[in-house]
């Protein structure tokens, strides 16, 4: 499923992440001025020492993606998906390890990031694509098709607060849907909006997708992994437990999941009284 | 292509026809323009038959027929489904509870169909709806019969426990089943990769980015450092309607009470202008310089959301507020200039020096703002301590008198304050009749400069586990 002779668009090596279970450090009885005086001695505050009340929320993860690879991420709640997302996205640092990235990344952790209230549909629409790194002739470009594709228009120059969160929804996932992203990281935000909308999204990806953008999406849905992604990555415990192609993973995935409850971990339950085995679309 | 079917009810199967989204879900754009159906409630639901007459697309197409049968007592319930296309059997297949898709070709030469749903069992849905229903139609619409997308799967759905598809009657048309599995990925040939990725390349360590990566980084995100102050200064003038107003009366009202309590007292300031222009424009000074370095300590915790969602810079988030916070320095200067042409006070041609003499001011409120937003990750008291600062300095620095009244022995002293020879400065350029104080101005240059370096070293320091921290 790799395409060995494509650049290698992700590459991550022996990406570790150590966190402090509860609220890290605690307060020193020193106080202020000590934390001043080590933040003038030390090389750098962080990444925080070994110490014995902390997890490894990643632990040694190493893998390639290459150029129009459609990845998908897969794992229980706190298998470490989302560390990983977040130090891909830069917005945390490992605690060890390496990772390159190519090109423009954007990486929808959250739709919706950035938008202030106060400000209009259309001041919105530039604030949030300029978050990505896109320019003001970059915007003004695609400005009348994210409009389009949010189906706000009349409400362009109205205060994002007075919008419904289906409207903010809309125009922000928009926004995203036109960045022009070399990769693209989707994270469960293909869950927003009402039917219609949903679709809409899912072609737009499909298209970025076709496109030749490299794509790493986080999901539950086994279904929406599977239409997506040619491979996936199993996350376990902080661990690559698995990596191949799509089909061979989630088979492999699925059988775990049944076979092997976890009665502390929080499992994604089939929503409502659906049977798991009667979702089929 | 897959349309994304999400049911509404979903979680409330149970309880069944809540939904209130249309039925008629274009799953590509050749959705049919026009529908008349029999026997479908509003609300999506079906009995054991109905039919929709569909008027076709330009091209040829698949009609696509979504469908849920519902959970409502018995889990193992199934009923035949047998679809019509004009009249003729086209498939037949066992349904269990849950969702599914049907892809129907429909034959060529025609402009409407008739597609008629034929279910063999019914269920009653629960009280109070209490109607017998066979099934909800999701999604009704044609596709193109390539897929626009030419890497998409041609049978796309994988049940979670694959339904054997009854085969399709050889005379039949081909029924694409809805289920099986999840057919490798066909993909078009990719766009050669675009020349920019080879350019561009991140690294991701950790540690923190190297100086000069971080200033090019910066160079890079000066359209979101224009939007963000954009951002800043829309809120600031627009949440209250009297915006531009509230900008000027602190330093207005401040200067009224200072100059009535001096008028009042007849209290020496050592002052050899006017004192109202000279108290304002000090206050306005003051008022900008600790509304931007409050503004700057607290910058990082107040954009806490966009910082755990997205990268950018970080050294942005403390600059954003000391720039846009100028914007009030500049109203505040409207009313200064109606005060001295009521005083008679003229300002030189030096005026045009004024924002470079106000250059240290920012620099220093920069630096301290760096220097608190750090400290107070891991100690949040510090901006406590920022905040109790700015209150002293308020009457440390030469704001309300001149440095003339400190005795000539601690002067030397007195100016070690950055802000001392940047208050001394501004006014300089504004009042003509004052000289300008160009070994304090200079020492206030140096001394913000020197706060800032610090500030900016500190300030990379946590970076690292900023957000760990917050």
């Amino acid at each position: 499923m790799t395409a060995p002779d494509m650049p290698v668009m992700i590459s991550v090596r022996g990406i570790s992440k150590q966190y402090a279970r509860g609220h890290e450090g605690g307060r020193s009885f020193h106080g202020g001025l000590s934390s001043l005086l080590r933040l003038l001695r030390h090389e750098t505050i962080g990444p925080p020492a070994v110490k014995s009340d902390t997890f490894w929320a990643l632990d040694n993860v190493s893998f390639d993606i290459h150029y129009g690879e459609r990845v998908g991420l897969i794992g229980r709640n706190g298998a470490g998906k989302s560390t990983l997302v977040k130090i891909l996205s830069r917005v945390v640092y490992p605690t060890c390890g390496e990772a390159r990235l190519r090109g423009r990344l954007v990486s929808l952790l959250e739709v919706g990031t950035g938008f202030n209230g106060d400000l209009t549909g259309r001041e919105n629409v530039y604030m949030n694509a300029s978050i990505h790194g896109l320019s003001r002739s970059e915007i003004n470009a695609r400005f009348d098709e994210i409009v389009e594709f949010s189906g706000v228009q009349s409400f362009l120059d109205t205060p994002v607060k007075r919008y419904s969160s289906g409207m903010q929804m809309r125009l922000a996932f928009a926004v995203a849907a036109h960045l022009d992203p070399d990769i693209l990281i989707l994270d469960e935000v293909l869950t927003v909006g009402d039917l219609d909308f949903q679709q809409k999204c899912l072609e737009r990806v499909q298209l970025l997708v076709s496109e030749g953008r490299t794509l790493l999406f986080v999901s539950h849905s086994l279904e929406a992994l599977t239409s997506f992604c040619d491979r996936c990555i199993w996350l376990d415990d902080g661990k690559i437990r698995a990596d191949g192609p799509t089909t061979e993973i989630l088979a492999e995935y699925r059988e775990s999941q049944i076979h092997h409850t976890h009665p502390d971990a929080e499992q994604p339950q089939p929503a409502g009284a659906l049977p798991a085995a009667g979702v089929l679309t | 292509m897959r349309p994304a079917v999400r049911l509404p009810g979903e979680t409330n199967h149970q309880g069944g026809s809540t939904t209130t989204e249309p039925i008629v879900d274009p799953p590509v754009e050749l959705v049919s323009p026009s529908l008349q159906t029999s026997g479908l409630d509003p609300d999506g639901w079906v009995a054991d038959a109905s039919s929709y007459d569909l008027v076709r697309p330009e091209l040829p197409s698949i009609a696509v027929i979504g469908v849920m049968v519902p959970l409502i007592a018995d889990p193992t319930f199934t009923t035949e489904l047998s679809v019509l296309v004009d009249g003729e059997e086209v498939v037949s297949r066992t349904c269990k509870v849950g969702r599914f898709k049907l892809r129907v070709p429909v034959p060529p030469g025609q402009d409407q169909w008739r597609i008629e749903l034929h279910f063999s069992d019914v269920q009653r849905l629960p009280a109070p709806d209490d109607r017998t229903v066979a099934a909800q139609v999701r999604l009704l619409g044609f596709e193109a019969p390539e897929s626009l997308l030419p890497h998409e799967p041609t049978a796309s759905i994988t049940p979670a426990a694959p339904e054997p598809a009854k085969p399709a009657p050889a005379a039949t048309p081909p029924f694409l089943p809805a289920s099986g599995q999840a057919a490798p990925a066909v993909r078009a040939p990719l766009p050669p990769p675009p020349e920019r990725i080879f350019s561009s390349e991140t690294v991701i360590r950790p540690s923190a980015i190297p100086f000069n990566v971080q200033l090019r980084e910066m160079w890079q995100y000066r359209h979101l450092f224009k939007a963000l102050v954009w951002r800043n200064v829309r809120i600031e003038f627009d949440a209250m309607r009297l915006g531009s107003l509230w900008a000027v009366s602190r330093p207005l009202l401040f200067a009224a009470v200072f100059g009535f309590f001096r008028h009042l007292s007849g209290a020496n300031t050592y002052v050899d202008v006017p004192y109202v222009p000279y108290v304002y424009s000090g206050l306005l000074l003051w008022t900008y310089f600790s509304d931007a370095a409050t503004n700057a300590a607290s910058a990082v915790r107040m954009d806490v959301a966009l910082l755990s969602k997205i990268y950018y810079p970080r050294l942005l988030t403390p600059l954003v507020p000391t720039i846009s916070n100028l914007v009030t320095l500049l109203i505040g200067i409207v009313p200064l200039f109606i005060i001295m042409a009521w005083t008679e006070v003229h300002p030189g041609w030096s005026i045009l020096f004024l924002p470079i003499v106000i250059l240290p001011c920012i620099i220093f409120a920069l630096g301290l703002g760096l220097l608190v937003s750090a400290l107070s990750i891991e100690d949040r008291d510090w901006e406590r301590v920022l905040a109790f600062g700015l209150t002293i300095g308020l009457w440390i620095a030469p704001v309300i008198y001149s440095p003339e009244m400190i005795p000539d022995g601690i002067r030397e002293i007195y100016h070690l304050n950055p802000m001392s020879g940047a208050l001394l400065g501004f006014r300089a350029v504004l009042f003509d009749s004052l000289p300008f104080p160009a070994w304090e101005w200079t020492y206030s240059l140096v001394s913000s400069c020197a706060v800032f370096a610090l500030g900016v070293r500190v300030f990379r320091r946590t970076e690292l586990r900023l957000i760990d921290r917050l």
